[in-house]
């Protein structure tokens, strides 16, 4: 159960940094959001996205210690990233809630409006 | 000069992906398979469908071995695991060659042969020898092949210009050209870090037959350089006959030795070294179930007494290739990093395809259907959607004939790999012929022998999806479920290829 809960929190972690990280780039900020590039809070979503990901390599660290747990973060990144443009590429409005999701410590809320 | 640089990056992605792009697709499918390949065992060999035991019969195992093998100089067990059930019993007959014998777990005795390669015997050496044992020519082309990804994935990301700015944009409402370059960038760029990894330890693997002086530079103080770096390198022992019958030792109490020395885990194989003889002596190799690493750590045993001869442990530069190789064969057990490299391998085989649709693409806008664009064209479908057939043609095979079917000297197994081929063969033809429309003509062939595989399985075995599911017998559900999702798949595409068709006139078109 608890392997069930970390594992998905590598994955979910993972999803929701990409997704931040996506959300930083111009084309996919425009894409969901509309509007100039200039108001999105690039830094923000960059370092957020970044925590995100640390959290996910933590996740699979206390799962899987060292020797699995790097090769299962490194192979969730790259899921989680095809995940990502195919979902930003289908359904961008999931894209768009798991932006919203605030960081603990960033006090970003609703693309920083 | 970063444009002349960056052109002749260009030149070397294009190039070298079309002329090794087809045996790159093969590496990579077969590879893929791979991962799964004792499940594919599993559903090949119905009668090794058996539950993981509790115990393993040693003594009868051995019993069975003095039947089968009686004057072989040695015997290998291949101890059960929750992904291999059986027993699996490898001995050299009277010419060298190695064969195999599948042990029930429990009584000792010989399964019902089953006749066929199966996923472990034909799938996996396919993805690293091609079956071209002379000279060990597969061995270098894959090597060649290898070195070869190496370079287009480098130049793969000189020629792509912004691949961070493109690392997440996949746009399939464009045209199907957009979509499918879009589709080459995402499983290039995002997937880089596993086919980068895979195919240099790919490479590391094969180091001893690369680089054969290596281990002789390394140890060329020495009076056998290679033999010397067998030994210390690999831990291997030897000991000759004595010429003299002798008894051999209880094996479980073997066992439960080494389980003590390995903390509790048991050893991946028992080696019986000139069994019968009075110099006799037992191998056992730790098992790789819990590790990344590709384990050598080995304990022999004298055969007579069963005493303690030698321990091996690799040293750190050893352990660190081991550790390579064992992200590369994925022999341990981790479910969901086992699916993820399925699904990374799927991603390379989509990477390749898409750049070669792209390649054709590029040149029948300018020359139509001539010469170097009719050769390559049917080479991609082979290689490609024809290879994903003969595959499933495999199984199909496997399903069809019967146990004890022989034709013109060749065996049940060597039949089901003349299928194979056959097939493939005629995927190839059918690509030349047909061009681009071979594609979809392919694609229906693939859906409807997926299905038919599930209810051949069904029909030949009585473990039908529903059975298999509701037991939660996984190896043979999951790959009924792979084969229905391929067929899925299949369809889907052969359908949009026929919508393309329909709209447009003659040719499917990509652009």
């Amino acid at each position: 159960m608890g392997d069930a809960f970390l594992l998905l929190a590598v994955f979910g972690c993972a999803c929701i940094g990409l997704a931040w990280l996506a959300l930083s780039q111009n084309r996919h900020w425009r894409a969901i959001r509309g509007g100039s590039h200039d108001r999105a809070p690039v830094k923000r979503l960059r370092v957020g996205g970044a925590l995100w990901l640390v959290l996910s390599l933590v996740g699979a660290l206390l799962r899987d210690g060292a020797h699995f747990g790097v090769p299962l973060w490194v192979m969730a990144l790259i899921t989680s990233g095809v995940a990502v443009a195919l979902t930003l590429a289908w359904s961008p409005r999931c894209i768009e809630v798991v932006a919203v999701l605030p960081l603990p410590g960033t006090g970003f809320h609703r693309s920083g409006q | 000069m970063v444009a002349s640089w960056r052109e002749s990056m260009r030149w070397q992605h294009t190039w070298v992906g079309v002329v090794l792009g087809a045996l790159l697709f093969a590496i990579f499918w077969m590879g893929t398979l791979s991962v799964f390949d004792k499940e594919i065992d599993r559903w090949m060999m119905p009668a090794t469908r058996l539950a993981p035991p509790e115990s393993v019969a040693l003594q009868s195992a051995v019993a069975s071995a003095r039947q089968v093998a009686p004057d072989s100089p040695r015997w290998r067990f291949m101890l059960p695991t929750s992904r291999a059930p059986q027993v699996r019993l490898y001995h050299p007959d009277a010419d060298g060659r190695l064969q195999s014998v599948d042990l029930d777990p429990r009584t000792g005795r010989p399964l019902p042969e089953q006749g066929t390669l199966a996923g472990s015997g034909f799938i996996f050496p396919f993805h690293f020898s091609l079956h071209l044992k002379a000279g060990q020519l597969g061995y270098w082309l894959v090597g060649l092949a290898g070195m070869a990804m190496l370079t287009l994935l480098v130049s793969g990301l000189v020629v792509h210009r912004k691949p961070i700015r493109d690392l997440f944009t996949f746009r399939p409402h464009k045209r199907l050209g957009r979509a499918n370059l879009d589709l080459h960038n995402l499983t290039g760029v995002v997937g880089l870090p596993f086919h980068f990894i895979m195919t240099l330890s790919g490479l590391i693997i094969f180091v001893n037959i690369y680089f054969p002086d290596a281990a002789a530079l390394a140890y060329d103080d020495t009076a056998d350089p290679q033999g010397t770096f067998l030994e210390e390198g690999l831990g291997r022992f030897n000991r000759p006959p004595a010429g003299e019958p002798g008894s051999l030792a209880s094996l479980d109490i073997m066992l439960s030795r080494a389980r003590a020395e390995w903390s509790g885990e048991g050893p991946a194989f028992i080696r019986v070294w000139h069994p019968g003889d009075a110099a006799s002596y037992v191998e056992m190799r730790r098992s790789n179930q819990n590790m990344v690493r590709i384990n050598r750590d080995q304990i022999y045993f004298d055969g007579g007494t069963g005493e303690v001869l030698y321990r091996f442990e690799a040293k750190p530069l050893m352990k660190t290739q081991r550790f390579i190789a064992g992200l590369h064969f994925i022999q341990f057990e981790h479910w969901p990093l086992r699916w993820l490299y399925f699904g990374g391998g799927l991603s390379g085989c989509v990477m390749i395809v898409t750049g070669f649709i792209f390649w054709l693409q590029a040149r029948r806008k300018r020359h139509g259907r001539q010469g170097a664009v009719r050769v390559v064209e049917g080479l991609t479908v082979g290689s490609v959607t024809g290879l994903i057939l003969a595959t499933v043609a495999f199984f199909i095979a496997n399903r069809l004939l019967p146990l004890e079917a022989r034709w013109a000297g060749y065996e049940r197994a060597a039949l089901e790999v003349w299928v194979f081929f056959l097939v493939w063969l005629g995927a190839f033809v059918h690509g030349w012929l047909q061009g681009s429309n071979a594609w979809r003509g392919q694609c229906w062939a693939i859906a409807g022998l997926a299905v038919g595989a599930v209810a051949l399985n069904a029909v030949t075995t009585g473990d039908h999806l529903l059975k298999t599911l509701a037991e939660g017998y996984w190896p043979v559900a999951g790959m009924d479920l792979v084969l229905l999702a391929g067929a899925a798949l299949a369809a889907w595409c052969a359908r949009r290829l026929t919508q393309r068709q329909t709209a447009g006139s003659g040719e499917v078109d990509f652009g």
